[in-house]
C-alpha cells in the first residue's frame, strides 16, 4: 500500500477569535475520502489549507511528501494539485473554454496543442464539451459548477480537493460525476467535503465528520455504517426519545436511537442514519463541556 | 468519458509560462472594447486638423495620453483585477502572482505600441505642416520630439501599468474610475497653478508644481490665456521636456515594481524594494532636473518668432 498523500498533525486554524481547526490529526491515503459535518464545522477551512491557498496556525502539514510552508514546495505542490472550491465566480467575457484554457496555463500546460486536448478532456468529462464557445456568463449553474470541477481535474491530479462538487447538478449529472472521480480515485487521493451523504457512500471507501473544528470520527465508511446497526427503526410514531427522527414518504417514522419503540421493525441502516446517530452521540459531550 | 492521460508539464517553466500568458492577457487587452474605443478616438484626433479649435501643437500630445494612455488605466485595472472572483483557484495554481502581474504587464505594450504609432503619426503631420515660425515656442527638434513623441509614448505605457499596480493593491468598488479621476484631476490642477495663478511662475515651486504629475502642458497659444499680450503669440512654460520624459520613465518603472511586489516573498521581494529605491532616487533627481533645467521662467514667441520673458498682464 502507498504511503500517505496528506499528514496532518495538531493543526489549528483560527479567525479573528474563532476557532476553526483545534488540533487536526489526520493521514490520507490514495483513494476517495468523504469529508462530512454540519455546517461551521471546519470542513471548508481544512479543504484550503490542503489546497495550500491558506496555511496553518499551528501544527504540521505535509501534503505529497512536502511542507506547503516553503514556497518551492508549495509550488511542486500545487503543480499535483487540483481544487474546486466552494464558491468560484468567473471573470466576465470568458467562454467556458477559455477559462479553463486561462488555468490551464497557470498550471504551466505551455505547450498549445497539448493543453488544448487538455482542456478539451476535461471539459468532456464533466459534460460540458459541446459548451466550450459558449460564454459563461450564458451558462446555468449546473453547468457553472461542472465548469469548476473541470478545471479542477487537469492533470489529472495526485491529490483532488472538492468542496461541495455536488452542488448544483442535476441526478445524472452525479452520477456522471462519480464515474470520472471514482475513475481519478484508483490512482489519486481525492477529498470531496459535501453534504450528500449518499454521495459519500457511493463513492468513497473512508469517511473523516469534522465537528466543531475536531475528528468526531476517521475511518471506513463500512464500519461507520455498521456500527449504526440495530439502532435504526421504522415505527408508526415518532420516537421523543431517539436521536433523530422524521416521517417517511411511506407516512412510518424513520427514528434512530438505542431503544425500539412499540411496533417499530429494524431496518438496515445508511450512511446518513450512522452519521446522524454519530452527530447525536456526541451532542451531550458538547452540552457538557458547555 | 475520456481515459487518456496527457504527460504532465514539467516544473519550472515560467519563462515559457510568462509568454503564453502575455499573449493571452494581450489579447484580452487588445480585444478590451475601452482600449478599441481609445485607440479609435486618438486615431481620430492625431489625424484631425485642428487648427481651428486649437492653434498650439502643444495640445496635440494630450490625444494619445488621454485616449490610450487613461484608458489603458482602467482597461489594465479592470484586466488586473477579473479574476479576482476565481482566486481562490487560481491561487491554487502553480504559476506564482508576480508571473501573473508580469505577464500584465506584457500586455501593456499592446497600448504603448498603440499609443506610440498615434504619437508618431501626430508628430509627423505636425512636423510636415506649415506652420508659424513662432509653432514651437523656444523647443528645438529634442525637445519638441520629447514632447509630442516620445513623452506621450512613455504615458502610453505608464498609465496601464499603473493600473495593473492599482489592480493589485486598490481594491473597492469604482476604485478605477476613481483613480482615473484623481489623475485627471491632479494634472488639471498642476496645469491650473502653472498657467493662471499669479504666484511667480518663475519660482522653484511652481516650477517643481509644473513638472510633478504624469501629464503636463509645455506650451500653448498666448491668446487663450489671461494674460493674452498679442494675438497666436506662444508661450513656453518652465522646465525641462527631456528630463521631464526621464521623471516619467522612472514613474513607469516604479509602477511595474508597485505591481510586481504584490505576492513576491523571498529573494525577488528583497530585489524589488532595491529597485524601488534606485527608481525612487532616480525619479526624484529627473524631477529635479525637469524643474530646473530648460526655461527658468515662462517665455512668450511672437509671430515674428522674437522671444521674450512672459510678463504677465495687468
Amino acid at each position: 500500500m502507498s504511503g500517505p498523500t496528506v499528514e496532518l498533525h495538531a493543526l489549528r486554524k483560527s479567525f479573528h477569535g474563532t476557532t476553526a481547526l483545534r488540533g487536526i490529526d489526520l493521514r490520507l491515503r490514495p483513494g476517495i475520502v468523504g469529508l462530512l459535518g454540519p455546517n461551521g464545522a471546519g470542513k471548508t477551512t481544512l479543504l484550503r489549507i490542503l489546497a495550500t491557498v491558506l496555511g496553518p496556525d499551528a501544527g504540521s502539514v505535509r501534503i505529497l511528501g512536502r511542507d506547503p510552508g516553503t514556497s518551492a514546495d508549495r509550488t511542486e505542490i500545487r503543480r499535483r494539485l487540483g481544487y474546486l472550491p466552494q464558491e468560484l465566480g468567473y471573470p466576465r467575457g470568458f467562454t467556458a473554454y477559455a477559462f479553463v484554457d486561462y488555468l490551464a496555463v497557470l498550471k504551466e500546460w505551455d505547450d498549445a496543442p497539448t493543453r488544448r486536448t487538455e482542456v478539451r478532456r476535461v471539459l468532456a468529462s464533466v459534460g460540458l464539451g459541446d459548451l466550450a464557445g459558449k460564454r459563461i456568463r450564458a451558462l446555468s449553474g449546473g453547468q457553472r459548477r461542472r465548469l469548476a470541477l473541470a478545471q479542477s481535474l487537469l492533470g489529472p491530479p495526485e491529490l483532488l480537493v472538492l468542496d461541495e462538487p455536488t452542488t448544483g447538478l442535476d441526478p445524472e449529472q452525479r452520477v456522471s460525476l462519480r464515474e470520472v472521480l471514482a475513475e481519478i480515485g484508483r490512482t489519486a487521493t481525492v477529498v470531496i467535503s459535501t453534504h450528500q451523504t449518499d454521495d459519500v457512500a457511493a463513492l468513497c471507501e473512508n469517511v473523516v465528520v469534522l465537528d466543531e473544528g475536531e475528528v468526531l470520527y476517521d475511518g471506513g465508511v463500512r464500519e461507520l455504517v455498521a456500527s449504526a446497526a440495530g439502532r435504526v427503526w421504522l415505527a408508526e410514531t415518532r420516537d421523543a426519545t431517539a436521536a433523530a427522527s422524521w416521517r417517511t414518504a411511506t407516512g412510518r417514522y424513520r427514528n434512530l436511537g438505542e431503544a425500539a419503540p412499540a411496533g417499530a421493525q429494524l431496518v438496515e441502516p445508511t450512511l446518513e442514519d450512522a452519521y446522524l446517530l454519530l452527530r447525536g452521540a456526541s451532542a451531550p459531550d458538547e452540552e457538557a463541556a458547555a | 468519458m475520456s481515459t487518456i492521460l496527457l504527460p504532465r508539464p514539467a516544473s519550472g517553466r515560467t519563462r515559457s509560462t510568462l509568454g503564453t500568458l502575455a499573449r493571452i492577457e494581450a489579447r484580452r487587452f487588445a480585444r478590451h472594447p475601452l482600449f478599441l474605443f481609445g485607440a479609435v478616438l486618438g486615431l481620430w484626433a492625431a489625424t484631425t486638423t485642428r487648427d481651428e479649435v486649437s492653434p498650439s501643437v502643444f495640445d496635440y500630445p494630450a490625444g494619445p495620453a488621454f485616449f490610450v494612455g487613461l484608458l489603458g488605466f482602467v482597461v489594465a485595472y479592470r484586466l488586473t483585477t477579473s479574476t479576482r472572483t476565481s482566486a481562490e483557484a487560481v491561487d491554487g495554481c502553480p504559476v506564482a502572482t508576480p508571473v501573473r502581474t508580469a505577464a500584465l504587464a506584457l500586455a501593456c505594450l499592446v497600448p504603448f505600441a498603440a499609443g506610440t504609432v498615434i504619437a508618431a503619426l501626430e508628430f509627423g503631420l505636425v512636423r510636415s505642416a506649415a506652420l508659424p515660425v513662432n509653432a514651437w515656442g523656444t523647443y528645438g527638434n529634442v525637445d519638441s520630439a520629447m514632447i509630442l513623441l516620445v513623452g506621450p509614448a512613455v504615458m502610453c505605457l505608464g498609465g496601464p501599468l499603473l493600473g495593473v499596480a492599482a489592480g493589485r493593491w486598490v481594491r473597492f468598488p469604482g476604485a478605477a474610475l476613481l483613480l482615473a479621476a484623481l489623475l485627471v484631476a491632479g494634472s488639471m490642477l498642476a496645469g491650473f497653478a502653472t498657467m493662471e495663478t499669479a504666484l511667480p511662475a518663475d519660482s522653484v515651486a511652481m516650477r517643481v508644481a509644473h513638472v510633478l504629475t504624469p501629464y503636463t502642458v509645455f506650451g500653448s497659444t498666448a491668446g487663450e490665456s489671461q494674460f493674452a499680450p498679442a494675438d497666436r503669440a506662444v508661450v513656453s512654460y518652465t522646465g525641462s521636456p527631456a528630463w521631464y520624459v526621464a521623471y516619467l520613465v522612472c514613474l513607469t518603472g516604479l509602477a511595474l515594481v508597485a505591481a510586481l511586489l504584490s505576492g513576491a516573498e523571498g529573494g525577488l521581494r528583497r530585489r524589488l524594494h532595491r529597485l524601488a529605491m534606485v527608481l525612487t532616487l532616480s525619479a526624484v533627481g529627473c524631477l529635479a532636473f525637469a524643474a530646473l533645467g530648460g526655461n527658468q521662467a515662462p517665455m512668450l514667441t511672437q509671430h515674428d518668432g522674437t522671444t521674450v520673458v512672459r510678463v504677465p498682464a495687468g
